[in-house]
């Protein structure tokens, strides 16, 4: 009946001690243990059992040797491993490099585009307003097409309104007194900051033309 | 007589592998000469009796062909039974998916080397091989990489990809499991 020793770091060595693999001090002691321990003594005797049964089985060495790879054969293909990955390190190295120049070109062509930008906008602007008071200072007057709610705007008669609604296309058509009623209608309009301005209630209503003829 | 020690064998190791990097070819004999049963052992340790050979072969020209990159972080043998346990464990994978091996119960397993008993003599040494057959996996390979390797438990750390805690705990485990074994036979 075997049983282990109370003593776990002595069996723990006792394969090494099997195998003299333990250093001197350590090999002397543990060897002292076993020799007073009968449970020490019956597991070093099965760990000899154990290395006997399990034997190697018969290997060719001389055909291992034979297929074995030749050291000059070994090194030419570390060489070539070696070169291959050189190459490629290189070769991102220079992917990278690329890269980033790339993308300093690509902020610099932004960062330029986005300042002439900036100072364009703010020369324009200038010009617009010097334009904008030359023309005050000459007395003309801004045209505005928003219209003046103290005008009224439906002029001409709702019934001939209704009866022949004409476009503004086709302002040609009209009389002369018609165009300066439109003209007039016009100069009462006033601009209002809005991006889509409401169509301005307006009918032009074709009259008889001859009236107006002399 | 002074006993040779892993350093000694380190030593010898190194200097064989510099001579074969120097073009001497028998300093790979004696490379092989001096692990091949090692590896054998642990190969037919790990189920893979009928492979035995092919196995070994395949670790050595593996090993070789990466033999100016090994760095001597761990012992030749050890890196040796890596590249052994790794091609191990691929052909049972690959095997295990052409269904071609079935995971053994370990009935089978006792009953494969009974099979092996009748032509060995020493019934004692049947009984030992049916008791490490019916350990685990990972208590079989580290029972037999210690016990008849000599290894220490961080060379069959790195062997088995675990850690020493874990390899002292499977050994432990083994060694209780087989003393069980043989007491009950």
């Amino acid at each position: 009946m075997m049983r282990d020793c109370e003593n776990g770091q002595i069996r723990d060595q006792l394969p090494a001690l099997v195998h003299g693999t333990l250093g001197a001090a350590e090999g002397h002691a543990v060897a002292a243990h076993v020799a007073q321990c009968n449970d020490c003594q019956a597991e070093v005797t099965l760990l000899h059992r154990v290395r006997a049964s399990l034997d190697a089985p018969h290997i060719d060495t001389a055909h291992i040797v034979a297929i074995l790879p030749l050291p000059s054969e070994v090194m030419a293909r570390t060489a070539h491993v070696r070169q291959v990955r050189q190459v490629r390190q290189v070769r991102q190295v220079r992917r990278w490099r690329m890269a980033a120049a790339a993308a300093i070109i690509l902020a610099a062509v932004v960062s330029l585009a986005s300042l002439r930008q900036l100072f364009d906008g703010g020369s324009a602007a200038g010009r617009s307003a010097s334009a904008m008071a030359a023309r005050r200072s000459e007395g003309q007057v801004m045209p505005s097409i928003v219209p003046d709610e103290s005008v009224p705007v439906a002029l001409l008669a709702p019934a001939l309104v209704s009866a022949s609604p004409v476009t503004i296309g086709a302002a040609r058509h009209l009389s002369d007194a018609q165009l300066r009623l439109l003209l007039k209608e016009m100069d009462g309009l006033k601009a209002l900051p809005c991006a889509d301005p409401e169509a301005p209630h307006l009918a032009l209503v074709q009259t008889d033309s001859s009236e107006d003829r002399p | 007589m002074r006993v040779p020690t892993t350093q000694d064998d380190a030593a010898l190791d190194a200097a064989l592998i510099k001579r074969w990097m120097r073009g001497d070819q028998r300093a790979a004999t004696e490379i092989v000469n001096r692990h091949a049963p090692a590896l054998a052992r642990f190969a037919a340790s790990s189920g893979e009796r009928d492979g035995v050979d092919e196995l070994v072969q395949d670790t050595f020209v593996r090993a070789f062909n990466a033999l100016d990159a090994f760095r001597a972080d761990s012992s030749l043998r050890t890196w040796l039974f890596t590249i052994l346990r790794r091609l191990v464990l691929d052909r049972q994978r690959a095997e295990r998916r052409h269904g071609g091996m079935v995971e053994l119960a370990e009935d089978h397993a006792v009953q494969g080397y009974n099979a092996l008993d009748a032509l060995v003599a020493d019934e004692t040494a049947a009984r030992v091989r049916q008791a490490v057959q019916r350990l685990s996996t990972m208590q079989r390979d580290v029972f037999v990489l210690r016990v008849t390797e000599g290894l220490a438990y961080a060379d069959i750390a790195r062997t088995l990809d675990s850690t020493e805690g874990a390899c002292r705990v499977h050994y432990h485990n083994a060694m209780r499991a087989v003393k069980e074994f043989l007491n009950d036979a």
